[in-house]
């Protein structure tokens, strides 16, 4: 199939599950100034999705996306990108995966997928060069997440790439993700929306080319872009560099240190056992190789081979430091064996380690003041087998499992504790990523007002745990996390890789789009497509029903944290609702978090 | 002017480059000034100082007497007291 004009190909696929059929999409007009990635899902999504639809109704579409730098030679480039309803949170969901599935779309000649309704029984897909096919699943029904992609190379060749949900999804945990070979569309529970569709994995295959608009301009673009990563990983202390050496546990300790990594369910900051799970402790106690994602020189992917507990060995890519702390500190799990074999459950189960683990930590809290039990099983903080065996049940939905299956703010919600859910840390009954809100104050407004919930990849982390900023000081952090989402957002339309701003201005981003696509857009109009994104991801959660209550945290955020490290932060209530109404002024939103009819005209969207 | 002695606690990877969580230096500064931070790191045998500046991805803390640190964001202007603690680590990011 020949390649079009341009590194986009106008092209997404529907994939009618119910009457198994597929049709080619051109991309309207009105849709092209979203660039793709993250901007095609939340508009396809926003046009064609009531927010009040059941996320795991046949009504929901799951929205698979590339960006117009995928599968070229721009470096860092490889996510894909699915935005979806998300049945753990009831917002809309926009979730990433690395690996080489984004290029293999891409090279199958379309931009992404569209899957609407649900297959009646279930399914693998086949995307070959722009044609679907329908194939029966039963023979890897109950299988884990790498047994149906192994399963797949082999019924459609060892060249695909291939995504797929296990048990989990399966069974619709809410917090199950969709796992891409090494990678995983972890937050969000995608693999749930993907199970109740009966789509058990898709595999692609494509066999065309790929040509960008203006080939000289963006071999040098590519060429200087190189570069400034070829010196940032030369440098011995660049923190790519050390992703690239170590992954990216490589960060732990300043965190530790700084006294922002939660510890027992939020209560400590600090970890004594955080050195004995960091990314230098993964590199000198198992052997490890490190593997990258398609067109990246930084490979912060780690392999490791470590031996489980029952003997065997294994090899697990992991843990990142997300999961360093979900299944390390905040469980009191100072073990890399325990954390190890935890993360491989999560990837045979198709589970997000993040959700999962506060969801966990929740549970170890509310079993030690006897609020739960579950027979057979000692919960307990620290105590590897019992929370080994806790997963496993989250995974099969079994005994508490169940109960806790639906994520951490609506299991606390159900056992009917009001101390219970305030322990519970989530926002939007998504759990938090390894960030102490209360601890660091612009985190904190980010977390609470992020559209997904509890996101991390849209605050001013690094700006605050390296001291750039004071992470106690609440002025001045409003405007900075408007800033920060409406970038990343923008940035999200490429599908670029977070690490890759770490290293590059932003100004390079419209020059590549332009010389790969053909399509002038100025810094200023890129940014502001971030705010166009960020305000129809708005509007869809208002719809949906969410409000200024919503963009809240929980009870534990206004207690002070232990330990000396963590200075006894606590945030400041009235000072929290100061910077709400702050970031609301400045995202020209009125007092409740609606936006203005001003704001909509101003950014070019009706109401 | 007078020698500080000085302590460092050592994040990693500073940590498996000294081989060891802590250390005390003497720390001088200069004829006519108080020793500094930068004299500091100067004072370590870790390459931390290039052109008369922390070298890039090093993240310097002054900790305080109570646990909290710090960021010392001009070495070469701060001083620093007899028996304070300087924490070195690297940068981090969440994504």
């Amino acid at each position: 199939m020949a390649a079009t004009t341009g590194s986009m190909h106008d092209t997404l696929i529907r994939i009618d599950l119910d009457s198994a059929k597929a049709t080619l999409w051109s991309v309207p007009p009105e849709l092209k100034c979203y660039l793709g990635g993250m901007g095609y899902g939340t508009r396809i999504l926003a046009d064609e999705v009531s927010p009040l639809v059941d996320a795991l109704g046949p009504q929901n579409k799951l929205i698979l996306t590339v960006g117009p730098l995928t599968g070229t030679m721009a470096p860092m480039h490889p996510q894909s990108c699915i935005v979806t309803k998300s049945p753990l949170t009831g917002t809309i969901l926009n979730s990433y995966a690395g690996g080489f599935l984004g290029a293999e779309i891409k090279f199958a000649g379309v931009d992404g997928l569209i899957l609407e309704g649900a297959s009646p029984q279930w399914v693998l897909l086949l995307v070959e060069d722009g044609r679907v096919s329908f194939h029966g699943a039963e023979a890897v029904l109950g299988k884990s997440t790498a047994e149906t992609e192994s399963y797949m190379r082999h019924l459609f060749g060892p060249d695909v790439r291939t995504l797929s949900i296990g048990r989990a999804g399966e069974k619709r945990v809410a917090m199950a993700s969709i796992f891409s070979e090494t990678r995983a569309f972890g937050r969000g529970g995608a693999g749930a929306v993907l199970g109740s569709k009966r789509v058990k994995g898709i595999a692609v295959r494509g066999s065309g080319g790929l040509t960008v608009a203006r080939p000289g301009e963006f071999a040098a673009l590519v060429q200087e872009n190189m570069e400034l990563l070829r010196k940032a990983l030369s440098e011995e202390y660049n923190l790519v560099g050390l992703f690239s050496r170590v992954g990216t546990g490589a960060g732990l300790g300043l965190v530790n240190g700084r006294g922002a990594l939660a510890t027992r369910n939020h209560i400590y900051g600090s970890f004594e056992a955080g050195a004995e799970i960091d990314g230098y402790a993964y590199a000198r106690k198992f052997y490890t190789r490190a593997v990258a994602c398609y067109g990246c020189p930084v490979h912060c992917g780690m392999l490791h081979k470590f031996r489980r507990s029952d003997g065997s060995e294994s090899w697990l890519r992991g843990p990142e430091y997300e999961t360093m702390f979900s299944l390390g500190s905040d469980l009191l799990n100072g073990d890399p064996v325990v954390l190890a074999e935890a993360n491989q459950i999560c990837e045979e189960y198709g589970l997000d380690t993040l959700t999962t683990g506060v969801t966990v930590a929740w549970a170890l809290e509310m079993a030690e003041e006897g609020l739960l039990k579950e027979p057979g099983l000692s919960l307990a903080f620290g105590n590897g087998t019992g929370i080994l065996a806790l997963l496993r049940k989250i995974g099969e939905r079994e005994g508490i499992g169940d109960l806790l299956a639906e994520g951490p703010g609506r299991a606390a919600e159900n056992l009917a504790s009001a101390a219970g859910l305030g322990r519970a840390m989530q926002i939007k009954n998504s759990g938090f990523a390894a960030w102490m809100p209360r601890r660091m104050k612009g985190t904190a407004l980010a977390f609470a007002t992020s559209n997904r919930g509890a996101c991390h990849k849209r605050a001013p982390i690094g700006a605050e745990i390296t001291g750039q900023i004071d992470m106690n000081a609440y002025e001045g952090k409003a405007v900075l996390v408007k800033e920060i989402q409406d970038r990343v957002n923008a940035i999200f339309t490429l599908v670029s890789c977070r690490f890759h701003e770490f290293v590059t201005p932003p100004e390079v981003y419209p020059r590549l789009v332009a010389a790969a696509t053909g399509r002038e857009i100025s810094l200023e109009e890129f940014l502001r497509l971030g705010e166009r994104i960020w305000n129809l991801e708005r509007l869809f959660n208002l719809g949906a029903g969410l409000s200024r209550s919503d963009d809240a945290l929980p009870e534990r955020c206004f207690e002070p944290i232990k330990g000396e490290a963590s200075e006894a932060a606590v945030m400041d209530r009235k000072a929290f609702e100061r910077m709400l109404d702050e970031y609301y002024a400045a995202r020209g939103w009125d007092r409740d978090g609606v936006p203005t009819r001003k704001k909509l005209e101003e950014l070019g969207i009706g109401r | 002017m007078r020698a500080v002695q000085v302590s460092f606690e050592f994040l990693p990877p500073f940590r498996q480059k000294i081989g060891s969580g802590r250390l005390t230096v003497e720390v001088a500064g200069g004829t006519d000034r108080p020793p500094t931070v930068l004299d500091a790191l100067a004072a370590l045998e870790l390459r931390l100082v290039e052109r008369g500046a922390v070298r890039p991805g090093v993240l310097v803390f002054l900790k305080s007497s109570i646990g909290g640190l710090q960021r010392v964001l001009h070495a070469d202007r701060q001083a620093v007291q007899e028996g304070q603690c300087l924490v070195l680590a690297t940068a981090m990011e969440g994504g």
